[in-house]
């Protein structure tokens, strides 16, 4: 039971590490997209 | 009207992530619960290990896939010189790094039980398969050391098309070389000791899980290209900036 416990584990904790890295890089772009354009529009 | 397509497009792509994650869960029950428990196998840690592999092999396949994409992007980038190719070509290796991460890892905790070992590498398809991670992470790396977006996307291309020649070849060495790793697709050859018979629902329940997952790498490739896509549009607006001031 522990086997398959942790094969199944090890999946979903990759796939949704990958899923949350995405979504912070994607916050940080727009941040910094957001912060540049403001800046250099005022 | 721009803003009508954006938000149709949107919508798309949340319908579809919904149904996959549905579907998701429908194959993990499958895998977990209804495909049937190989008894031929000798103790009850090995017949509970053997539901790994339904998720291995399908991390496996993205994997194959997603390196596939990027060779085939690496390919279009170098001809058409569009940003857009260099783009898919780096989303699709981070998934396959992650799939095939995945697939290295559930494979390890498989083989514990079955082979009374976590890693071998006599083993020609365990240790292609860890050239292969190499290959797509050294890929990334070296996307990271170049500055020059130009000088980038042309290097990484390059490396994109010559590495991928180490993916046939991991597929194809359970067939070739004498390996204990299972030939799950095809037949295996004479000399391969590990091939292996499933039954009727076995076969449903893996080719549905392949079929998942292989929707779950659109959803990330889109959504992980959305990203990239901002990224290259903030690099722009910092040269623009730079080149005003």
């Amino acid at each position: 039971m522990v086997y398959i416990a942790a094969g199944m584990l090890v999946f979903w904790i990759a796939t949704f590490a990958f899923i949350f890295s995405i979504s912070r890089r994607q916050r940080t772009v727009e941040e910094e997209l957001s912060v540049l354009k403001e800046s250099t529009e005022s | 009207m721009t803003a009508h397509k954006r938000s149709g497009r949107e919508t798309f792509w949340m319908v579809f992530t919904g149904i996959t994650g549905v579907l998701i869960l429908i194959g993990v029950y499958m895998s977990l619960i209804w495909a049937p428990t190989a008894l031929n196998l000798p103790t009850v840690n090995e017949q509970l290990a053997q539901r790994v592999f339904y998720f291995h092999v399908s991390a496996g396949w993205v994997g194959y896939v997603a390196f596939g994409v990027t060779a085939v992007a690496s390919v279009l980038y170098l001809i058409k010189r569009s940003r857009r190719f260099d783009n898919l070509a780096v989303s699709s290796a981070e998934i396959g790094v992650v799939f095939t991460a995945a697939n290295l890892v559930s494979g390890s905790i498989w083989a514990r039980p079955t082979w009374n070992t976590w890693w071998t590498w006599d083993d020609p398809r365990l240790t292609l398969a860890a050239i292969v991670l190499m290959v797509y992470i050294a890929y990334l790396m070296l996307r990271n050391a170049i500055d020059d977006p130009e000088r980038k996307a042309r290097l990484a291309s390059i490396y994109g098309i010559v590495g991928f020649i180490s993916v046939p070849l991991s597929f194809v060495s359970v067939r070739i070389w004498r390996t204990i790793h299972p030939a799950v697709i095809g037949t295996a050859s004479a000399s391969s000791q590990g091939g292996f018979d499933m039954s009727g629902n076995m076969v449903i329940t893996l080719l549905f899980s392949i079929f998942t997952f292989s929707l779950l790498y659109f959803v990330l490739l889109h959504y992980r290209l959305c990203l990239e896509d901002q990224r290259v549009e903030l690099e722009e607006y910092k040269m623009a900036v730079m080149a005003d001031s």
